[in-house]
């Protein structure tokens, strides 16, 4: 036992020694090991772990959808048609016989000439530079570059690309990527074209070119959001991890304008016939609510189909019946009568001495179409008299004669919101010369636009008040969209799943 | 590592003799019950996660279906309106010679829209007869 016991203490002896050393090497390296982890999980946990998620965080940017113009009645007059872009992976064309095949497939159903199609989808390509000239690479041979995306169509309807999916599926080619877009159109063709504008198309995004497009581009243009989440290796967001929604995306306003579809397809129609009839360079015409001020049809000629904007003509381009400007002549001269009646100075009856039909005031004449000797005021608005008018108009005197079209609203803007609006010209009293009081209520040197005359006929119609025109009549803010890759539900988790288990009771 | 201390350990418990067949298999019995149990969990917890992720691929798919389902009902909205413009709809009644004809007056009929004040001073018997004036309108219109 003794031996056995000596035999031990010098085995245990021996153990202790080298137990000592392993733990005079081992205690160091845990004890740097544990420095470190504290450091790496405690002190530079935030920065290691922004570095880890940079790596598989992502952040997408989703875009709602151009607002919609309607009309009064909720018939829809602007729209987005959803559509696909077709981009091709000339890398993923695995052989010769599926890139003909692929060819085909596309030039048959997206009508587009098979060679070019076919040349699209080269694996290789020269690279070029911004002259067009080929790059040398070190050994001075035209440097050739992998082809990994080439656009195919663009705007390609929904028919059409469910067709290629199918055929493609059918004959396993998976080099094509479709991708959903949506493209600007106006299911009533040159229906109100001039006034509601079109957009075109720059990298993706809308750009407001003319009318209610442009004027309303910052209400119907959709907001940009920002979604920033986990993926996977097929890029999908993963179900559980970040995900945050920095900002979230909008569809663009509707407007909703006080034009009746029916009507104004009956004011085209009459602008048709006026055209085959008459066949006069241009024509404009507008139908308003008097009382309100709703405007509920406006149309010219000529005009354009928004929808196929290639034979679109300069004198198409402008909304004529704001931009132009023109001498009334003789429908501006109920405005002077009707105030001159309101005011008492004249009352129907009144009789107004017609000179014959020529009238000589400060050495100048002024004549009638036809030679009247006297006529009543309702007589002068019947006739139309130059004469009987510009008489009345003196009995007022110039600041009242100025005061009262200024009342209808000539010179100044009519609100309309479209661009650019012309105000006409209708100088200031101190501006006039001794003939402007005898000239300005006949119709003669000033110039008003068709909506101010328009607005000024309302008044009339109006019992005199003067409506403010409206073309809009709301514009309708969207809610939010709905983010898709908020619903996901967390991976299932045993220690977790009783918590969130839903609670049943009786 | 040759440590003494567990042979002198294994010594001391061969001394106490050996251990009896039924509680060793008690033990056993414990092992495997613990094994299963762990397994049997272990299974379940993959057998979650495996139908939650066909759930969720199930989803995706349903979710992809409505969105192409919603385009193709915008495309819809877009085509009927398309159709049902004035122009579109000339352009058929002319290709298919549709002999339309303005309405006769008698197909008129005016109706007014009364404020809720106004129509609740009106009698319901003055209504009933205008109602049998209007009909008798419509069957004279018929004739």
């Amino acid at each position: 036992m003794p031996e056995i016991n000596h035999h031990l203490l010098s085995n245990n002896d021996s153990i202790r020694l080298r137990m000592r050393l392993l733990a005079l090497i081992l205690i160091p390296i845990a004890i740097a090991l544990g420095v470190r982890l504290y450091f790496v999980q405690i002190e530079q946990h935030d920065e290691y772990l922004e570095k880890a998620r940079s790596r598989y965080t992502t952040t997408k940017i989703t875009t709602g959808k151009r607002g919609e113009i309607y009309d009064v009645n909720g018939n829809l007059l602007v729209s987005n048609t959803p559509c696909y872009h077709i981009t091709c992976d000339p890398a993923n064309v695995t052989t010769e016989l599926q890139r003909k095949k692929l060819a085909f497939i596309l030039s048959n159903t997206l009508k587009i000439d098979y060679t070019t199609i076919y040349r699209k989808l080269e694996k290789e390509r020269q690279v070029r530079d911004k002259d067009n000239n080929p790059v040398l690479d070190e050994n001075g041979k035209p440097k050739i570059e992998q082809v990994r995306y080439v656009i195919i169509a663009k705007n390609v309807s929904l028919e059409d690309g469910s067709s290629i999916r199918k055929q493609l599926s059918a004959n396993k080619i998976r080099a094509i990527f479709m991708t959903d877009g949506h493209m600007r159109s106006y299911p009533k063709g040159r229906l109100l074209s001039n006034v509601l504008g079109f957009t075109s198309v720059d990298n993706e995004s809308d750009i407001a070119v003319l009318g209610l497009e442009k004027f309303f581009n910052h209400e119907m243009t959709a907001a940009v959001g920002k979604e920033k989440y986990e993926r996977g290796r097929d890029g999908r967001p993963l179900n559980y991890g970040l995900h945050e929604q920095l900002q979230e995306s909008r569809d663009g306003s509707n407007i909703y304008l006080t034009i009746s579809e029916p009507i104004q397809s009956i004011l085209e129609e009459e602008l048709d016939a006026a055209v085959e009839k008459w066949r006069p360079q241009t024509i404009y015409a507008a139908i308003a609510d008097p009382k309100t001020g709703n405007i509920l049809a406006m149309a010219q000629r000529p005009t354009f189909d928004p929808n196929d904007r290639s034979q679109i003509s300069p004198e198409a381009w402008r909304t004529r019946i704001i931009e132009d400007g023109l001498e009334p002549g003789s429908i501006i001269k109920p405005f002077t009568i009707g105030k001159a009646l309101d005011w008492g100075v004249v009352t129907p009856n009144t009789t107004v001495d017609c000179e014959h039909g020529a009238w000589v005031y400060m050495n100048k004449v002024l004549r009638d179409s036809h030679p009247y000797d006297t006529l009543t005021i309702s007589g002068i608005i019947q006739k139309s008299s130059n004469v009987g008018t510009a008489k009345v108009a003196l009995m007022l005197g110039e600041d009242r004669v100025y005061n009262l079209l200024r009342s209808f609203g000539f010179g100044q803007r009519t609100g309309i919101p479209l661009k650019p609006e012309n105000i006409g010209i209708f100088p200031p009293v101190k501006r006039w010369d001794g003939l402007s009081i005898t000239r300005f209520p006949i119709g003669y040197g000033i110039l008003v636009s068709p909506m101010q005359m328009l607005r000024g006929y309302c008044a009339l119609a109006n019992n005199g008040k003067l409506p403010k025109l409206r073309l809009v009549d709301r514009v309708k803010i969207r809610p939010p969209v709905k983010s898709k890759l908020c619903q996901l539900s967390p991976r299932f988790n045993p220690l977790t799943a009783r918590r969130h288990a839903p609670r049943w009771s009786a | 590592m040759n440590i003494q201390s567990g042979r002198i350990k294994t010594k001391q418990r061969n001394s106490r003799g050996s251990v009896s067949i039924g509680a060793k298999l008690v033990t056993a019995v414990k092992v495997v019950l613990v094994v299963l149990t762990g397994g049997s969990v272990l299974n379940g917890y993959i057998y979650l996660n495996q139908k939650i992720s066909e759930t969720e691929r199930s989803i995706l798919r349903t979710t992809n279906q409505i969105s192409e389902t919603e385009r193709e009902i915008d495309q819809q909205r877009v085509q009927r309106e398309r159709l049902t413009a004035w122009p579109h709809i000339k352009v058929m009644i002319e290709r298919f010679d549709l002999k339309l004809k303005d309405p006769t007056p008698g197909q008129v009929v005016r109706i007014n829209v009364l404020s809720p004040s106004a129509a609740a001073n009106i009698e319901l018997s003055s209504l009933a007869a205008e109602k049998n004036v209007m009909d008798g309108n419509r069957e004279n219109a018929r004739n």
